[in-house]
């Protein structure tokens, strides 16, 4: 009987210890499976459709590594102003932010505020890097396209024209057959006489829209031709800073915004994009020019469309001198200042990862894998894939930064807004071009 | 007696103690950080580490910035205006409201319901009325066979819409100082004016106004602060276009430092001349008033 019990005894001392060593086993290996579990990163987000996507998917990240996300989301009014200050700060208010290849992006590096990825992105195979389409990758390459990657993209939108299939149709004009610039020009007088009683504007372009100059490159590049020009100073700049607002090229891409501006729904010099999506959306304009492929996803959603189904995409019509556009991209980028790093770009590789990308792609209608394109075509349509595999043929990266770049820009709006109000074109390009030289001395980068 | 006179002025200074240090921490020291500051070519853009002395090379560049002149005239235009309308607006529902016996609190409170609004919001509000396309207001003027107005894209009308917005935003304030004062007169000078024969405009301007222009001065004073001063409304209703029209100087300041080209040197130069422009505007305002007071 005592041998029995004793029997029972260390049996029961064994089972005991053997699961105390299985669920210490069990922790280690959690631990192993979730090393930054525990750890909260803090995320900025601009209002955008890939957020709005995003965030209700936040829980499976933490779920899957412990790791606690905490976003703040703010509109893009303000959104720059808040990343800048939050990044110049000690302790920046966040870890990961949204970044594109703009100003704040080149001054986070210029002064160390944002932190190299170049360590990361091979981490895991899995994740595949290089399945992001290189040329979208780099824009986040600092100081230049060879330089180290400091954020990682997610969407990306190529400058695109979108016009209605129905009114086009009415009229008896078959799109295919505009071919050049001019064909358009002539089509655009057609929808004028045709519907313009009827509150629908031949064309919508953005106006006085501090992120206009951006889309305005395309335009430009439009007319460019093959020449060659410097990447980060684009058409308007040399080597020797000399500037070049009174080239032909320039001055038709302006002339040509400014034509498309004067066109547009009463108001339209104070259209930012969000008026031009909503105008175009609310069947107000028969076209809308140079503008974001992704705006597609919500031209093509009947909830927020009036004219979903009814909308053709072209690549930009040919010049003089060919066709071409540009393009641009978000992307999440890590401050340099934050103390957990490691668990921010944990959260940057699930938010970047071929799964979520292909998750987000509906919403955000400009995913940035290859692998994401070939899963998604069917759902995207032909025409509207056709069109933005045609523009990224022709298509150069959009980026324009260098010390008194914000200012340059804003100067550009003032030009692009005076010529659309009937100012003379080469008076005004003139006074650009003056007006661009004196930046570029005070910013000490052309001698005097 | 004198021991003790000496320790009761000592025992006040040292209850001003805490206010004095918080007015060095939070008023002083910024101030005085600011103006060395304005001293300096500081562009993070270039390296927030690279600050250059320039001394007076950051006022001195203001003075060739055409720029900051447009915005100044655009903020005084936009300031005067919506301040004699404000107040003659103002001054009127005051009287109203003064006379009104039933249902005055209503009418009180549908004037000062604005007030409660922060100015962001209220912009925005105004944003969307005056969308030219689907905002209400052109709407309205549409349906009784008006042509619609580009109230945010004309740069001749677009001043004049912030101005729209500002009295409706605003102009409960002087109404409601204005009210105070007509309130605090006693009731039998008007009485006494009443049964000596004065007509309406007597009684009001040789018995109201003499007394109201004490408050008048202090809410045209405030108010004019508050004008020249202005940002969210630009920024919001017009992001001072089209081509700088509506451009007010403290967006223009924002504009240069943290909200654009962060050429923060000159930004709080910008800002500092502003201050100075500020002072003497108001100044000049209370100077006007005092004159008619001397007459």
């Amino acid at each position: 009987m005592k041998t029995s019990k004793k029997l029972i005894a260390l049996l029961l001392s064994a089972i005991m210890i053997m699961t105390c060593f299985a669920v210490m086993n069990a922790g280690a290996a959690e631990e192993a499976d979730k090393p930054y579990a525990g750890q909260t990163v803090r995320v900025l987000l601009n209002s955008h459709p890939w957020q709005e996507a995003i965030e209700p998917m936040v829980s499976e990240f933490e779920e899957a590594t412990g790791i606690k996300v905490e976003i703040t989301t703010l509109g893009e009014d303000i959104y720059w102003d808040r990343v800048n200050l939050g990044l110049s700060s000690a302790e920046p208010p966040f870890d990961v932010f949204m970044l594109s290849p703009n100003m704040t992006g080149y001054n986070g590096y210029v002064n160390g505020w944002i932190a190299n990825l170049d360590d990361y992105v091979y981490q895991s195979e899995e994740y595949d890097f290089d399945d992001i389409y290189p040329y979208i990758v780099d824009g986040f390459r600092f100081p230049d396209a060879d330089g180290s990657i400091y954020g990682i993209p997610l969407t990306m939108e190529t400058y695109i024209v979108f016009y209605r299939k129905d009114l086009f149709e009415e009229q008896g004009i078959d799109p295919a057959s505009l071919e050049t610039m001019d064909d358009w020009w002539t089509a655009l007088d057609q929808i004028q006489e045709a519907y313009g009683d009827q509150g629908i504007a031949p064309a919508v372009i953005r106006g006085q829209d501090e992120t206009m100059p951006d889309e305005l490159l395309a335009a430009v590049y439009n007319n460019w031709g093959d020449r060659p020009y410097l990447a980060q100073r684009m058409f308007y700049f040399d080597e020797n800073w000399d500037t070049h607002f009174t080239d032909d090229a320039v001055k038709e891409g302006f002339r040509t915004w400014a034509k498309l501006l004067s066109m547009g729904p009463i108001g339209a010099t104070s259209f930012t994009w969000y008026e031009c999506v909503n105008q175009f959306a609310a069947g107000n304009a028969a076209t809308y020019w140079f503008d974001a492929s992704l705006f597609a996803g919500t031209f093509e959603d009947p909830d927020q469309s009036l004219v979903a189904g009814k909308v053709g995409y072209t690549a930009p019509p040919k010049t003089a001198t060919g066709n071409g556009t540009t393009h641009w991209a978000w992307g999440l980028g890590i401050s340099e200042a934050s103390p957990v790093k490691d668990a921010a770009w944990q959260f940057i590789q699930w938010g970047t990862s071929k799964d979520i990308n292909e998750r987000t792609a509906t919403a955000t209608y400009g995913p940035v894998r290859a692998s994401t394109w070939e899963a998604k075509s069917a759902e995207f349509g032909e025409e509207y894939c056709a069109a933005v595999d045609e523009a990224l043929n022709i298509s150069a990266p959009g980026y324009m930064y260098f010390n008194g770049a914000a200012e340059v820009t804003d100067k550009i709006i003032d030009a692009v807004v005076r010529i659309s109000q009937g100012e003379d074109l080469e008076e005004v390009m003139a006074w650009m071009d003056g007006e661009a030289q004196a930046v570029v001395e005070k910013e000490g980068l052309k001698a005097e | 007696m004198s021991h003790t006179v000496n320790k009761r002025k000592l025992l006040g200074y040292m209850y001003m103690i805490p206010s004095l240090v918080i007015l060095i921490v939070f008023v002083i020291y910024p101030v005085l950080y600011g103006f060395v500051t304005s001293m300096y070519d500081w562009d993070w853009v270039a390296g927030i580490d690279k600050k250059l002395f320039v001394g007076l090379g950051n006022y001195l560049a203001i003075f060739k910035d055409g720029l900051f002149w447009n915005a100044l005239k655009n903020t005084i235009l936009f300031a005067v205006l919506s301040l004699l309308v404000e107040f003659v607006l103002g001054l009127c529902c005051a009287m109203l409201l003064y006379k009104i016996r039933k249902g005055g609190v209503i009418f009180r409170t549908i004037l000062i319901f604005p007030l409660t609004i922060s100015d962001m919001v209220a912009a925005i509000m105004w944003r969307m009325m005056l969308d030219p396309s689907s905002g209400v207001v052109n709407q309205l003027l549409r349906s009784i066979g008006l042509k619609p107005v580009d109230w945010l894209g004309n740069s001749h009308i677009v001043i004049f819409t912030l101005v729209l917005v500002e009295i409706w935003w605003m102009t409960g304030n002087i109404t409601l100082i204005m009210l105070a004062g007509l309130q605090s007169m006693p009731i039998e000078q008007l009485e006494c004016g009443q049964i000596d024969g004065a007509n309406g405009w007597q009684r009001f301007r040789y018995l109201q106004w003499p007394h109201l222009r004490s408050f008048a001065e202090s809410a045209l004073s405030l108010r004019m602060i508050d004008l020249l001063r202005v940002f969210a409304i630009a920024w919001a209703v017009t992001q001072g276009g089209p081509n700088r029209a509506s451009e007010v100087s403290q967006q223009y300041i924002y504009t240069n430092g943290l909200g654009g080209y962060l050429d923060i040197g000159y930004s709080i130069a910008m800002a500092i001349l502003f201050s100075v422009f500020v002072v003497i505007i108001v100044a000049v305002v209370k100077r006007i008033i005092r004159i008619g007071a001397d007459e």
